[in-house]
């Protein structure tokens, strides 16, 4: 028994089940079926002496042979047999059951022979398709939310989804630019940025350069270099978070030496200064970039009322957490939406959608759809008001288990030189 | 009384046992085999049968998360296993021959489940094995029509799984608040 270990007593009042031509697997699986369908009124013994039911596997090869064993030997056996297409077993007390099995049609089953009824010799049983979720027929539908008013657009809101910043922190990567209305051209300016000017478009720039090679590339700004390996898609630099995030603010222009390189200079070459290497995977590099280069704020040229596609989540384990990132990589697989509709649908502030989609882009997995909104995958349905009550408990857990751990886990590895 | 569950499958040493011990209550129910079983010649961390572990939410319900290498299509299992299930968490271990044929494989045979609920697919051993890159899986994903989030995950790591099967409520209901 794996789950517990019942004592004497409790087991005697209840049904021993002994089994035949099952494996280990489906075995326990009617373990736990005992367990959590029946109330543990039955327990599975491997004695088929001392069981009063035996439930048999039809499909399992030679399996004729034991059962009959198994009849001769206890004649008043009750029996049950599974099987995909109803063979037919000359026996008594015998009941054929054509799988697949419904687990509450056979609980009904089990104790109907525990209480000492009459049961049918035959009995078929569809499977239930007891699922969360029921296919949709309309293809694009808004999300319904819990109504709240627009004002409750709050720090509060964000602030669980940000478990793992301090507030400074989340600003570094997202700003604190306050929404805009984006009826108001004139308001765009103040949440537009221009990478192609900035140590970002550099970066990107080499890297589609080292990719499409596959060699390495070195970016030099401010005498500072940066490594970029197109065959193992890494990023390397000796420059920690307080230098790198202030050259991603200053307009570079054409400041920044692209350049291929055939190795990475052994530390000896080095400036002495440079004690440690800072090794990341490029995409995570190329993320954290674009967050502190976009504080929230979008590509110059964004057209604000265009759907924006995401073709593929990205990373997130591996990435530098932004608040609400999971939600908005969500939503944005279902279907391509203008930006300022998700922060609306998802009851955010702006400067996290932009800050997402901006970071999303520089990866080349996001940009503004071609086409009008099309759905890419059917959307998902709306879930039952306490489907949903779950759900989101579940989420308030696994949010506390992420944020323990998840800052130390962090894309970069350190090489001490 | 709900009765909800998560589906961890993939091949054997994808993570699945190491996954759900990292998120369960209590040590998962490995129904691993002790040394007097017959099975005892595979290796010790191998699943020989099914994984269960248990996630307590406040109020008395609780998300039962089962383990399975996905051969019970037609077994008893599946209808135990798929009823009040909430998705697919599927494993994929990079360093096995062709990963890619096993997602294949294993979003074949549950794809009535997933088209019903919701799928995600975590890559382990990614420190051991770096290639093939997400971008191919996704790409696989978006050619077979599957909408999944597709994340690295060390299932040895609670944030990263606990990222993954948040991305699958997501999917279920990118409405959802914390
Ligand atoms: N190096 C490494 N080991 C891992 C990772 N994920 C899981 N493992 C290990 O892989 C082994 C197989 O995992 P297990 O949970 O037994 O796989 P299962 O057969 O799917 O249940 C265990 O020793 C885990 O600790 C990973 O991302 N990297
Ligand atoms: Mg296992």
């Amino acid at each position: 028994m794996i789950f517990s270990k019942k004592s004497k007593v409790q087991q005697n009042s209840r049904t021993a089940v002994s089994f035949i031509g099952f494996d280990r697997r489906s075995e326990k699986a009617f373990e736990i079926f005992f367990r959590t369908y029946c109330k543990d009124q039955y327990y599975h013994t491997k004695n088929h002496t001392s069981s009063s039911i035996t439930i048999v596997d039809m499909d399992c090869y030679k399996v004729e042979e034991e059962i009959y064993e198994l009849h001769n030997s206890h004649p008043g056996r009750q029996l049950i047999a599974l099987s995909l297409n109803q063979k037919r077993l000359d026996i008594d007390n015998c009941i054929l059951v054509k799988k697949p099995i419904n687990h509450t049609e056979f609980a009904k089953l089990l104790s109907s022979i525990n209480a000492g009824k009459k049961v049918s010799k035959h009995a078929a049983m569809e499977p239930e398709k007891n699922w969360t979720r029921k296919p949709q027929e309309t293809k694009y539908k808004p999300l319904h939310r819990e109504t709240k008013p627009a004002a409750s657009k709050s720090p509060t809101n964000t602030a669980n989804a940000a478990h793992l910043m301090g507030e400074t922190n989340e600003n570094l990567f997202v700003g604190s630019n306050p929404d805009i209305d984006l009826q108001k051209p004139r308001e765009f300016l103040k949440i537009i940025y221009s990478p192609d000017k900035m140590f970002q478009g550099a970066l990107q720039r080499g890297w589609e350069k080292a990719l499409n090679q596959q060699k390495l590339v070195e970016l030099i700004f401010l005498s500072h270099t940066v490594f970029l390996d197109g065959k193992n898609h890494t990023a390397s630099t000796a420059l920690n978070d307080s230098v790198l995030r202030p050259m991603c603010l200053m307009e570079s222009e054409d400041q920044v030496i692209i350049r291929l390189v055939d190795c990475i200079p052994s530390t000896e070459q080095r400036n002495k200064t440079e004690k440690r290497i800072y090794n990341y995977p490029i995409d995570a590099f190329i993320w954290k970039v674009s967050l502190w280069s976009s504080r929230g704020r979008i590509l110059q040229n964004t057209d604000i009322n265009k759907p924006v596609f995401l073709s593929e989540w990205p990373n997130l384990t591996r990435l530098q957490p932004i608040p609400h990132a999971l939600r908005i990589a969500a939503l944005l697989t279902q279907n391509p939406r203008p930006l300022g509709d998700i922060s609306t649908e998802l009851n955010i502030p702006q400067r996290y959608v932009f800050g997402f989609y901006s970071a999303a882009n520089a990866l080349g997995i996001s940009g503004v759809s071609k086409r009008t909104a099309d759905a890419l995958f059917e959307p998902k349905t709306q879930q039952a008001p306490e489907n949903r009550s779950i759900l989101k408990r579940l989420l308030g857990r696994l949010a506390g288990q992420s944020s323990e751990t998840q800052e130390s886990s962090l894309p970069h590895t350190i090489t001490h030189q | 009384m709900s009765n909800f569950k998560i589906v961890f499958s993939g091949p054997v040493g994808a993570g699945k046992t190491t996954a759900i011990a990292s998120i369960s209550d209590f040590a998962p129910v490995s129904t691993n085999e002790n040394a007097s079983d017959m099975t005892r010649e595979r290796k010790p961390q191998t699943t020989v049968a099914l994984d269960y572990g248990v996630m307590k939410l406040d109020g008395r319900e609780k998300i039962h998360l089962y383990g399975t290498p996905g051969q019970e299509r037609f077994n008893f299992m599946w209808d135990i296993l798929t009823s009040g299930g909430l998705g697919l968490v599927l494993l994929l271990d990079n360093t096995r021959k062709d990963p890619l044929k096993d997602m294949t494989f294993f979003i074949d045979s549950f794809r009535d489940y997933i088209s019903q609920t919701a799928l995600a697919v975590g890559i382990t051993q990614t420190d051991i094995a770096s290639v093939p890159r997400l971008d191919i899986y996704n790409k696989k994903l978006r050619e077979m029509k599957i909408s999944a989030a597709v994340f690295e995950v060390d299932a040895r790591k609670q944030a990263d799984v606990s990222l993954l099967v948040q991305s699958l409520l997501f999917t279920i209901d990118p409405g959802l608040e914390y």
